[in-house]
């Protein structure tokens, strides 16, 4: 408790307290006195006060507090169970991610290193090819040779031939033509052959060096084959991995999405719900309200009506009574009547005369009987309607012409500047006449018939 | 029925005269000149027209439609000489309203209101590309614009531009009202007092009819005035059954030309102005578009959103004949005919024949036309109607 509000107790206190000394009360005969305390009464106060504060704040804070913080753990649960799910899958995803980009450098590595053979074997291939065509060459310049050896022997027989006509040293020379011829033969063979053997052996060279090469041409071909096999194989699994990648991040955001799309729709259906429930309150108001009108009609009705009911029955009574009363002195008169008859002897006219005065006297006391009864009864059915017209009445709807109001505030502007009669307008002139129409029109409105009063084909939207 | 003489086609592949969007200018034979005495010609800074063509029948029609104003009126033996107005107008910078004169000999037409310049019409397309603004426009949707704050003394100037004064006091002027909408909330009471009070204030007797009852007094002469008639407009589409000139089923979609060009600029991802330009066929390349044979792929969106449309108000049409309780009984084949802006594009008429079949409508329908001249149908049709008013 604080020092102010201690003072204002004090100040009750002393206010209230009653001030007599011990000697008082001993005069007073009182033996015996309690004395409280006021700091500790101070202090009970106090602690009465805190007491009843804090249990009620405390109860209610408590519950409050316990049904917040439970609430809040659990939505702060799903939160994190959401989040730790989502990070949980993004890693793994980006997992997967670096997985295949490994894998894709390592495959992209291989690759370059099978192009690189790939290579090589070419070059091989083209290192076959020149030794080929240089064995070809080689061969080439060996039968050249072998063609002019072969010229020679010719033309060393021919010499011979031409040294028969001369004597013996045309014979020698013949023979040794021939000799020589022979031995340029044998030479020229042996050229041949060596030549034929060069070629073969060229042949067999070139024939072994293309087999060679188209040996490695095969292997080159089965190499490439494979590693385009392999390479296909990898392409297709790094596409596969992309397209898993792609549809993984796609199946994230289409989750995130669709978090968003139920965050929003819990939004607008808490919102739905608050302006529903601020209906239904304005709606059960306007009830009560209507509630509330009705009872006040319902009991002007009936006090209108128990008004008229009394009226009538005032008015009904006083008439039964009056012509009870009249009755009454009728019963009277006649008995009079009877009796002056009885005394004075049968005078029919006198009598009639005066029943007749007095069956006179009766009609006109129930005409006005009646009429009264009318009028009081007109007067209270005026009142019960005037009374149920209060109670019903609601306020007339008058329409007013706004737009009319509207387009005169802007012709009353006055007239506005323009270049209008300096300059035309476009006109055109449709080829479709309307005479036809009209005439159309009008002898199908004579057709059917219509009333001099009848609209003219006005439409206002159906 | 003798039919109406002098009738044109329209060549399904030529440019629309008066489309209802803004890019194209509405070709005319001469030119007429100001509201200064009714539409009676007279002498005009550029007019050539005839002194015989004055007017020779009380009576005026008027299409209020949300891209152009449409006025008609009766010279010669039934022809109808129409204005036409883009319902359109801008606001001039401040820098112009010292130098009128110089709009005038430009042959800009101008009002000064409220201490600010504004030019209406056909003209505020040009300079509004010139000075790099955009138009405003009084009506949206069918309707007056609500966001508009100067679209009725914008309708009032343009109404007394095209109309000029009436031929005698209190002469009768029917215009067209579309029927309401039946997938918006528009309410035509405030449109249709609007238009009332300020053709009562400009000296005429308005009277609403319904714009697609209008193209039935117009196009449907031949038929009894029997049939479907659809108003194709830039805001709207406006439907309505008739049965010997008595509408029997109205109603309207809040779809028109204008719907088409957003939605196909915003899947192309194309500026609004070539959706338009590409649907008016008045591209660069200079080739009229046909909705039956598309040449590029902006094209064939353009069809897309055309043919979507066109289902759209028949399955809407077929809802409306199943539930109608007092749908007249069609013995015979009855024709539908189309008209306004929006249908004046090449193949029009053959894709909604198309669509027509697939939905299968539950009277006989004999065939689809456009209106010879489908841009004035409407505007005729008031013509008509007020003609029979003042005549009987």
């Amino acid at each position: 408790m604080n020092k102010r509000t201690i003072r204002d107790v004090r100040g009750v206190l002393d206010q209230h307290a009653e001030r007599r000394s011990l000697k008082d009360y001993a005069r007073a005969g009182k033996q015996t006195v309690r004395a409280i305390s006021e700091e500790k009464l101070l202090g009970l106060l106090e602690a009465v006060v805190d007491e009843a504060i804090s249990s009620e704040a405390g109860a209610v804070a408590k519950r409050d507090r316990g049904r917040i913080v439970a609430a809040a753990r659990d939505q702060l649960g799903k939160v994190m169970k959401t989040q730790g799910d989502l990070s949980a899958k993004i890693e793994r995803q980006a997992a997967t991610i670096d997985e295949s980009n490994t894998r894709i450098d390592a495959l992209v590595a291989e690759r370059d290193a099978l192009q690189a053979l790939i290579d090589q074997s070419k070059q091989a291939e083209e290192k076959a090819t020149q030794q080929t065509a240089e064995a070809q060459r080689k061969a080439e310049q060996a039968t050249a040779r072998a063609d002019e050896s072969a010229r020679a022997a010719e033309e060393a027989q021919r010499a011979a031939q031409a040294a028969d006509t001369r004597a013996e040293q045309a014979e020698r020379e013949a023979a040794e033509a021939t000799q020589q011829a022979e031995q340029a033969s044998r030479e020229r063979d042996l050229l041949r052959t060596e030549t034929l053997a060069a070629v073969k052996a060229a042949e067999a060279a070139t024939e072994k060096q293309r087999q060679a090469a188209s040996e490695n041409l095969r292997m080159s071909d089965e190499t490439i084959a494979k590693l385009e096999g392999e390479l296909g194989a990898v392409r297709s699994d790094r596409r596969r991995d992309k397209d898993r990648t792609a549809a993984l991040q796609t199946e994230v955001r289409e989750r995130d999405e669709k978090f968003a799309q139920l965050k929003g729709e819990f939004g607008e259906l808490r919102a739905r719900l608050e302006e529903r429930t601020a209906a239904l309150a304005a709606a059960r108001e306007e009830l009560a309200r209507q509630s509330q009108e009705l009872r006040v009609a319902q009991e002007l009705s009936r006090e209108a009506v128990a008004a008229q009911e009394t009226a009538r029955h005032h008015d009904s009574e006083q008439a039964q009574t009056a012509i009870a009363a009249l009755q009454r002195e009728l019963h009277a008169m006649q008995g009079t009547l009877g009796a002056m008859a009885e005394q004075r002897g049968p005078d029919d006219s006198t009598v009639e005369a005066i029943v007749a005065r007095l069956s006179h006297q009766e009609q006109a006391a129930a005409r006005d009987l009646e009429k009264r009864f009318d009028e009081t009864l007109g007067r209270a059915l005026s009142e019960v309607e005037r009374s149920l017209r209060r109670v019903s009445a609601r306020p007339v709807d008058h329409p007013v012409e706004a737009t009319d109001a509207l387009v005169s505030k802007i012709f009353d502007q006055g007239a506005a500047a323009s270049n209008y009669d300096q300059l035309g307008i476009e006109v055109r002139r449709s080829p479709r006449r309307i005479g036809n129409s009209i005439e159309q029109l009008r002898a199908l409105r004579g057709k059917r018939a219509p009333s001099p009063d009848s609209p003219p084909p006005s439409e206002t939207p159906s | 029925m003798a039919a109406d003489t002098d009738s044109v086609k329209v060549p399904e592949n030529s440019s629309p005269e008066h489309p209802a969007t803004p890019s194209a200018q509405g070709k005319s034979d001469t030119k007429g000149n100001g509201p200064t005495k009714g539409m009676a010609a007279t002498q005009g800074a550029s007019g050539n027209v005839s002194p015989t063509d004055d007017i020779v029948a009380l009576g005026r029609g008027l299409d209020v439609g949300t891209a152009n104003l449409l006025s008609a009126a009766q010279v010669g033996d039934g022809e109808p000489v129409v204005r036409a107005e883009r319902n359109a107008f801008l606001q001039l910078p401040k820098e112009f309203t010292v130098n009128r004169q110089m709009l005038t000999n430009l042959k800009v037409p101008y009002v000064a209101y409220e201490d600010r310049l504004y030019v209406l019409g056909n003209s505020s397309f040009d300079l509004a590309n010139l000075l790099s603004n955009e138009v405003r426009r009084p009506m949206l949707g069918g309707f007056l614009s609500p966001n508009e704050r100067d679209a009725i003394p914008m309708i009032r100037f343009m109404l007394e531009r095209l109309l000029g004064e009436p031929n005698e006091p209190g002469e009768a002027c029917w215009y067209s009202l579309p029927a309401p909408s039946i997938d918006s909330d528009n309410d035509t009471v405030y449109h249709e007092g609007v238009v009332s009070s300020l053709l009562n204030k400009l000296g005429f007797t308005p009277r609403p009819i319904n714009e697609g009852h209008a193209i039935v007094y117009s196009e449907l002469g031949d038929s009894d005035f029997t049939g479907i008639t659809v108003s194709c407009g830039g805001g709207m589409f406006n439907v309505c059954v008739a049965y010997r000139a008595i509408p029997a089923v109205t109603f309207s979609v809040s779809r028109g030309g204008d719907w088409i060009d957003e939605h196909v600029a915003r899947v192309m991802g194309i500026p609004r102005t070539r959706a338009t330009a590409i649907k008016e066929g008045s591209t660069s390349e200079g080739r009229g578009l046909n909705l039956a044979a598309p040449q590029t792929r902006e094209e064939e969106a353009v069809v897309l959103y055309y043919r979507s449309l066109i289902s759209y108000v028949l399955q809407n049409l077929k809802q409306r004949f199943e539930l109608a309780q007092d749908v007249p009984q069609f013995s015979e084949p009855v024709e539908v005919v189309v008209a306004g802006g929006t249908s004046l594009v090449g193949g029009f008429t053959e894709i909604f024949a198309e669509e027509l079949r697939s939905v299968s409508l539950p009277i006989p329908i004999k065939g689809v036309r456009r209106a010879d001249d489908a841009f004035t149908s409407v505007v005729r049709g008031c013509l008509i109607a007020a003609a029979l008013d003042e005549q009987g």
